[in-house]
């Protein structure tokens, strides 16, 4: 399977090349996009020590995990924000007569440049501004990938609703929007009902607290609880997947795939 | 085919100008759906950013920072907020334009093709910024309740936002005709909202800035577009309205007269094929 998502993420590499000056204007967008974000933490920090127990390098923390793995999502498995649209366009036709699964097909069968963008300032960010150890660099490693795989899954689930209720792209992306906003602020700014939201419904808790948390101080049992999410939300999301396409009516629309 | 370009302002054109903002006003109604999701955002915004200053002010045990006690600072980042996203990406559309070549068509019309996407910028603009400006004072009402403002600082804030507009129009326009020289000017607009974002104000106001970059900033366009009606709206009084005025009739008179230049020579380049 490795090699399938490798083979089409190189593909999709080829195709946003074929534009490169596009490119890399998209790639460095991001990149300033996310410098912003925390150029404004900086000043802050600059006025004001801490806001609840925070410091600039926990909050480089936050956005250097986000950023890396949203990026990673933009880069690897963007198709699965397109599931809402071609649900309502009767447009999966196409991915059900290949030989692996629809649904993986569909989530790497697009890619989105300004994921490159995400994820380089990720792990330069990381590596400049939290300096970590190797121990660090190592969970941040792993821990970016889980945190992908729970958003590909959360936004895999979120478009597939489309199934039920015909059209879903206005909810799927504000889910993602809400997803990204709230895994960029640090967790203790969130209590009582927000925070049972934020590690159910808009799982910025999955994607963004825990890992941050494990960065800085590893814990095995709280690692094995977040890698048993990531695996049970890819489970969840691919039987939902599934259960939606009984309900699934082609488009009978003819088009040329090029 | 070559066209002249005319930039002057005269009786005609501000008449068509404003033929083209009552007609776009109109349409305004086709597009309640997408502004809608645009509230839905600001709400998370205003949520997020009320939070964020409340532990802030609990943390320093301040009664104001900046000059403004917490639920001034939560109405002034529902103002700028509201003149953030309130945004329309004319850049967008003129690239658009410039790629598909229905600029030259555009330029047949009466008033030219500035005049043309300026009216319907302005009629955009301004019911999307009542409409978040109305949401976002509802949340802030809710987050940190209601605050006296002085009504002639209210209004003088409405009239340099009212500017805001212009000026954000002018930046951007120069952006979307990028498109005569560029692959893709998205990524510039992209890169241009974050910028001012940041250097605006928009969620950490300027006076709380670091002295060196507060200085930086306040000779850039952004402040006066983003910092400026937001900081007037909170004011004691309307003595701020000709400073901030003088602000964005400099940036104006700077970005305008580049655009000019950009415009006649972008439209000298134009060359039509076909029909």
């Amino acid at each position: 399977m490795l090699r399938f998502v490798a083979y089409y993420v190189g593909a999709n590499l080829d195709v946003a090349l074929a534009y490169r000056a596009a490119f890399a204007a998209k790639v460095f967008a991001f990149v300033v996009s996310d410098a912003m974000w925390v150029a404004f933490w900086w000043l802050y920090f600059e006025r004001f020590p801490s806001v609840e127990g925070y410091g600039f390098r926990q909050v480089v923390i936050v956005w250097a995990i986000a950023a890396t793995a949203f990026g990673m999502f933009g880069g690897v498995a963007a198709g699965a924000t397109t599931i809402a649209t071609r649900v309502a366009r009767g447009e999966l036709d196409f991915y059900l007569v290949l030989p692996k699964a629809p649904l993986l097909h569909l989530v790497v069968s697009r890619m989105d440049p300004g994921g490159f963008g995400d994820a380089l300032f990720g792990i330069v960010t990381f590596a400049a501004l939290a300096r970590p150890s190797l121990e660090e660099a190592a969970a941040f490693t792993v821990l970016a990938v889980l945190a992908t795989v729970i958003i590909t899954a959360y936004i895999v689930a979120v478009q597939s609703l489309a199934f039920w209720t015909g059209r879903a792209e206005t909810i799927a992306d504000q889910a993602l929007f809400g997803l990204i906003t709230f895994a960029t602020y640090p967790e203790r700014l969130f209590g009582g009902p927000v925070k049972i939201v934020l590690f159910t419904l808009v799982p910025a808790g999955f994607v963004s607290y825990v890992p941050v948390r494990l960065v800085q101080e590893w814990d095995w049992t709280l690692a094995g609880a977040l890698s048993t999410v990531a695996v049970g939300a890819t489970l969840a999301s691919s039987a939902m997947f599934r259960l939606g396409l009984r309900r699934y009516q082609s488009g009978s629309a003819l088009s040329m795939r090029g | 085919m070559t066209a002249r370009p005319r930039l002057r302002i005269g009786a005609h054109r501000v008449r068509v100008l404003l033929a083209h903002f009552l007609v776009n006003l109109r349409d305004q109604g086709a597009y309640v759906g997408e502004v809608a999701l645009g509230g839905g955002i600001l709400v998370v915004f205003l949520f997020i950013l009320g939070t964020l200053w409340e532990a802030t002010y609990r943390a320093q045990g301040a009664e104001t920072l900046g000059g403004l006690t917490w639920p001034q600072m939560t109405w002034y980042v529902t103002f700028t907020e509201a003149m953030v996203m309130s945004r329309v990406n004319v850049a967008r559309r003129i690239d658009e334009d410039v790629r598909t070549g229905d600029v030259a068509y555009a330029l047949l019309r009466p008033g030219g093709y500035l005049t043309s996407r300026l009216g319907a910028y302005l009629a955009e603009r301004l019911v999307r910024f009542l409409f978040t400006l109305t949401l976002g004072a509802i949340v802030a009402m809710v987050i940190a309740g209601p605050i006296a403002i002085d009504p002639s600082a209210g209004a003088a804030a409405l009239l340099v936002a009212a500017g805001a507009f212009l000026l954000e129009f002018v930046i951007v326009a120069g952006i979307g005709l990028g498109a005569f020289w560029m692959e893709d000017t998205s990524s510039i607009y992209f890169v241009y909202t974050r910028v001012s974002m940041l250097l605006g104000g928009l969620l950490i106001p300027i006076e709380l800035f670091p002295d060196s970059i507060a200085s930086v900033a306040r000779i850039l366009p952004f402040a006066p577009m983003i910092h400026g009606p937001a900081r007037l709206a909170l004011a004691d009084d309307a003595s701020g309205l000709l400073p901030a005025m003088a602000s964005l009739v400099a940036s104006m008179s700077v970005a305008g007269a580049l655009v000019a230049v950009t415009y006649r020579v972008a439209l000298a380049r134009l060359t039509v094929h076909g029909g």
